[in-house]
């Protein structure tokens, strides 16, 4: 089966290149600089959950996420509407240019304190937007008018009548789109309205950013910050890896680096170092990271770092302790503690270890315990299912048996063995 | 140019062919695993399943309202680009729930989910290639869409 999808993406790339002739531009994606609000509360939500998971400190964000939940986040890159061939004003209604679709409404909350951008009046500027698949389109830029109140439901009306940017295929680079363009002549709070309407298709993307105009000296920032240092793997799991860098230089400053897998995004960070999760188990990766200044300028790449992810069967980054305080003919208590030595925190723990058939489960306690096909898998209850970098938790139970207990021998936390103490 | 329009004929002929056999489908007598197990067979990603209680934490309330009931079991997991992709074995009557929530003004256009039978992927990129469809509908209907390549 995986062959069939090789063999499929083969053909698709076949017929990519075919008709993907004069350097046509492919897209799928969410405006990245100015960040888009999906965007900037994804990454808002990544730097308050310490990574692992989206907890967003940013008033608006956590509105948003209150409304709509975590997923519109997870999928900042998908505020689309799959049949709007262009028809954007006939199906999108005043006060839902920002979330058109039931999943992406909360982005439409009428607040002042979304995340925003700080951009010059005027001035050139590289606009980015991530791309994840290849099509080809047409992205328009429009900005609201002189006395929006951004308090107010952002109505069609409220937007410039003619976009102040507007490109057909940009290229494509470090999986992301970027162009340069004049920024409007505007002061103060705005909202930037990306739409993007793929020319294959009749799908189109939708994003606002919140921008603030300050006053300019209206001579462009087109000056990159200098690239980033090699990368250096640190603290490798299966799932996770540590990075650090030596930091880019900029003649304004640099805001941030963007870390990727070849041509993928996989982190941002505000700093020189950043723990990449989400990986998988046993598999070569190949990381650079990318400096940008606060007009959209990128940096060249770093040269790569190849790290190759832990097996899933190696010893991971947990340990187990488990004892039985009490044992009396034909059943025990066992206590178990598991340990997180890692550097980011496991969430949805699930232990397993064998059962023999002889055992029986009596009684659990801090933990959902189930037995079957001679394993027993435990789970965290509702205020333990997840275990903090450094933590730990504890559960017990007792069991039957027919015979001397035996203590386990390994066991496996989310698919990685577990060193036993 | 010979060559690229062999190369053309090629991969049109392996294209045609693949889009023209059914893909297998998910064991789902084995639940969100059994959708895991397929998507990571065709993927070799989605290797665990993370396993959540509170839907609404990842739908929101107006959408899980909606799913919510009509949801055996759901889980998430990794694929590109999805951090957290959701697996969803679903029970009858989603579709008429999505309708009457759209007639009611509850919701807006349609499900945002990927469809097969009986279960539904919460993404929307590459899902064509999972043989997947989604939905369209108003009030009165839905219908079932193939999903434009992306």
């Amino acid at each position: 089966m995986r062959k069939r999808i090789a063999l499929l993406t083969v053909a698709v790339a076949v017929g990519a290149v075919l008709v993907h002739t004069g350097g046509t531009a492919v897209a799928h994606g969410s405006m990245v600089w100015p960040g888009s609000r999906t965007y900037l509360c994804y990454e808002d939500g990544r730097a308050g959950s310490g990574g692992g998971d989206l907890q967003p400190t940013n008033p608006a964000c956590v509105a948003a996420v209150a409304q709509g939940g975590k997923q519109p986040l997870w999928d900042w890159f998908g505020n689309l509407i799959s049949n709007a061939a262009g028809r954007h004003r006939e199906i999108i209604s005043d006060g839902n240019l920002c979330g058109p679709t039931t999943k992406y409404a909360a982005y439409n909350l009428t607040r002042a304190d979304w995340p925003s951008t700080q951009v010059q009046a005027n001035s050139t500027v590289t606009l980015r937007y991530n791309a994840w698949a290849p099509h080809p389109g047409t992205w328009e830029q429009y900005v609201t008018k002189d006395g929006f109140d951004v308090t107010k439901p952002l109505k069609w009306s409220d937007l410039e009548s003619v976009p102040f940017d507007k490109v057909t295929n940009p290229p494509l680079a470090n999986g992301e789109y970027a162009w340069q363009a004049r920024l409007p002549n505007k002061s103060g709070r705005h909202i930037i309205y990306s739409l993007w309407q793929r020319s294959d298709s009749p799908e189109a993307f939708y994003s606002c950013s919140d921008v603030v105009f300050g006053g300019g000296t209206g001579t462009p920032d087109t000056t990159a910050p200098s690239a980033p240092g090699t990368p250096v793997a640190s603290g490798v799991t299966s799932s996770t890896v540590k990075l650090d860098w030596t930091a880019s230089t900029d003649n304004i400053g640099v805001t941030g680096y963007r870390v990727y897998n070849g041509s993928q995004v996989v982190a941002t960070s505000a700093t020189n170092s950043v723990t990449v999760t989400g990986l998988t188990a046993d598999t070569q990766y190949s990381f650079t990271v990318v400096a940008t200044d606060s007009a959209g300028n990128a940096s060249a790449s770093s040269s790569a770092v190849a790290v190759r992810t832990a097996s899933g069967g190696s010893i991971g980054s947990c340990s187990v302790a488990y004892t039985r305080p009490s044992t009396w003919n034909g059943g025990f208590t066992a206590n178990v503690t598991v340990s997180n030595s890692g550097t980011s925190a496991i969430s949805a723990w699930q232990l397993v270890w064998a059962f023999p058939s002889g055992q029986q489960l009596s009684q659990a306690w801090s933990s959902t315990i189930t037995v079957a096909s001679g394993q027993a898998t435990a789970k965290g209850a509702s205020y333990n299912a997840d275990i903090p970098a450094g933590g730990s938790v504890t559960f017990g139970f007792n069991a039957t048996t027919t015979s001397t207990p035996t203590d386990p021998t390994s066991f496996t936390l989310n698919g990685s063995a577990c060193a036993i103490r | 140019m010979r060559a690229l329009v062999a190369l053309l004929v090629v991969g049109s002929v392996a294209f045609a062919l693949l889009v023209g056999r059914a893909e297998p489908t998910p064991d789902l007598s084995r639940g969100v695993d059994g959708v895991a197990a397929w998507l990571h067979d065709l993927t070799d990603e989605c290797a665990s399943v993370k396993r959540d209680d509170d839907f609404t934490d990842f739908a929101g309330p107006v959408r899980s309202k909606v799913y919510a009931p009509f949801i055996a079991e759901w889980g998430t997991c990794a694929k590109q680009p999805y951090e957290r992709l959701g697996l969803l074995i679903l029970r009858p009557g989603l579709e008429q729930a999505w309708r009457t929530a759209l007639a009611n003004g509850e919701v807006r256009g349609d499900p945002d989910l990927a469809f097969g039978d009986g279960f539904a992927l919460t993404g929307s990129i590459g899902m064509e290639y999972l043989g997947l469809k989604r939905l369209e509908c108003t009030p009165t209907a839905c219908s079932l869409m193939e999903i434009k390549h992306h």
